[in-house]
């Protein structure tokens, strides 16, 4: 099923997607990446301000080229990175923040899956290598933040149908990754046996 | 008259940048032939929607993927043309060029401290494979830089020269099937087979630059090419991980004698997205783009 849907989500919209489902999202998304997923989690047990506030928004692990000044800035382009690099971070994350969607690539792990079980949060996943797809879906680059954090730091940026996007991990405790890969780790033990017979 | 500075830089700014901006003929014809035979209508929904991707890209004169990678040329010199500059610096300063005009995000940074040069270039980076042409009044060069999600799946093992073959397709296929969904599939599979420690992954990656409608030359090895891409194809990983018969595009190998008391394999794991653009380049300034 194809839904074009715009930010914020509440957890009734999150809870009625399933795997499988096309998702087109509209609204300001925040580029954040491994290391910023630590340092927000530090920040807010430890009672700082955050130059963010995502609860009932999405976050998107990708990086992003851009150019111009502070005051006029350009995306180039941008693109979704493998997101197995926040595992550490984003169930507390998920938790802490209340975000209803997590949007990278290649999913995340059984912890992740839990986490968005218990507040109502999906996964979404971008065809890997098609950054003109997310990049013609870019309105507005609105801001930086954490420049200190080098290739990791965030940014706030306006999406206008930032899709496709799978749902490949979603509310109800389903992942089509998990589903795929245990059918595929069973297909290689067969192939495997093949091989041995010869 | 001599091929200069100027002209390999040129080259190496062009052939960075373009290698990026298509996919190879090859590669889309390959990605609609198994479009068409997948069973899987999420599969056949992401694999149009990547060759629409590099519809766009054309037209906007964009990238594919925003992982602009590591550069990395290829040199063939002729062993009848005159070089009268350093290629390797030229192109070095072609990768740095083109890393501001593109823009590319520049990745280059020190294995240790992590510090990122911010131009795309450092220590050993472009990354350079050389070899000679005889007879050729050119120098050919091929950009063919390359990213790191597919990099990180792939491996390197050396068995012993006595064990049975079938143990190299086992290493082959638990890899692919490790690699998942993290490479982005449809992949293309670069095998290496022998040679020693040193050459083993350069000839991974030369087997992954091949175009995937090329079988190795030799029938045995092409055998051996065919029945793993269909044993690849049975794990049903499907383009993204997320199921279906497309997981690669081909599995290319290439071989070198090894030792008699040893047998290296590495396997090169790369996504659909391979970057390689070509250009010659003449002692009488002729630049020609393949």
């Amino acid at each position: 099923m194809e839904k074009h849907l715009s930010l914020p989500l509440s957890e009734k919209d999150v809870r009625g997607l399933n795997t499988g489902d096309i998702v087109y999202l509209s609204g300001e998304i925040i580029q954040l990446l491994g290391p910023a997923h630590r340092r927000a989690l530090e920040d807010k047990a430890a009672g700082r301000e955050l130059p963010f506030d995502v609860e009932n928004m999405a976050i998107y692990h990708c990086y992003t080229c851009l150019t111009g000044d502070e005051d006029h800035l350009r995306c180039e382009f941008l693109g979704a990175s493998t997101s197995a690099g926040v595992n550490p971070y984003e169930p507390e994350f998920i938790r802490q923040f209340k975000v209803r969607a997590v949007i990278g690539k290649g999913g995340m792990d059984d912890n992740t899956l839990r986490a968005m079980k218990e507040v109502g949060c999906v996964y979404l996943a971008q065809i890997g290598g098609c950054c003109q797809l997310s990049s013609q879906a870019v309105q507005e680059t609105k801001g930086t933040f954490w420049e200190d954090m080098a290739a990791n730091f965030g940014v706030k940026m306006m999406f206008k149908d930032l899709g496709p996007l799978v749902v490949a991990m979603d509310a109800n405790g389903n992942s089509q990754f998990e589903t795929i890969n245990q059918r595929a780790m069973k297909n290689k033990e067969e192939i495997i046996k093949r091989i041995d017979g010869e | 008259m001599s091929i200069t500075n100027e002209m390999v830089k040129e080259v190496g700014e062009r052939l960075y940048g373009e290698s990026l901006k298509a996919i190879p003929k090859d590669v889309e014809d390959k990605l609609k032939e198994m479009r068409d035979a997948e069973d899987s209508d999420l599969a056949r929904f992401q694999l149009d929607k990547i060759l629409l991707n590099a519809r766009i890209a054309k037209e906007r004169d964009g990238v594919i993927c925003q992982d602009t990678g590591i550069s990395s040329y290829k040199v063939l010199v002729g062993t009848d043309v005159k070089v009268g500059c350093d290629i390797e610096k030229a192109l070095a300063q072609g990768t740095a060029a083109a890393t501001k005009s593109m823009p590319a995000i520049p990745h280059s940074v020190h294995p240790i401290t992590r510090v990122n040069s911010g131009n795309g270039v450092g220590p050993r980076n472009p990354i350079m494979h050389w070899g000679m042409i005889p007879g050729a009044d050119y120098v050919e060069i091929t950009g063919m830089p390359t990213g790191g999600g597919g990099d990180l799946c792939s491996g390197t093992r050396m068995f012993t020269g006595s064990t049975p073959f079938k143990e190299v397709k086992k290493f082959i296929i638990e890899t692919v099937a490790e690699a998942g969904c993290k490479p982005c599939p449809p992949m293309i599979v670069g095998v290496g087979l022998g040679g020693m420690y040193e050459s083993v992954s350069e000839l991974a990656k030369e087997a992954y630059m091949r175009p995937v409608n090329v079988r190795n030359s030799d029938p045995i090895v092409a055998e051996v090419e065919k029945e793993l891409m269909e044993m690849v194809n049975e794990l049903g990983i499907g383009p993204m991980g997320l199921g279906g018969k497309t997981t690669c595009l081909a599995v290319n190998i290439e071989y070198g004698n090894t030792g008699t008391y040893i047998l290296p394999v590495s396997v090169k794991i790369g996504c659909w997205d391979v970057h390689r653009k070509a250009a010659r380049l003449y002692d009488d300034g002729r630049i020609e783009y393949l």
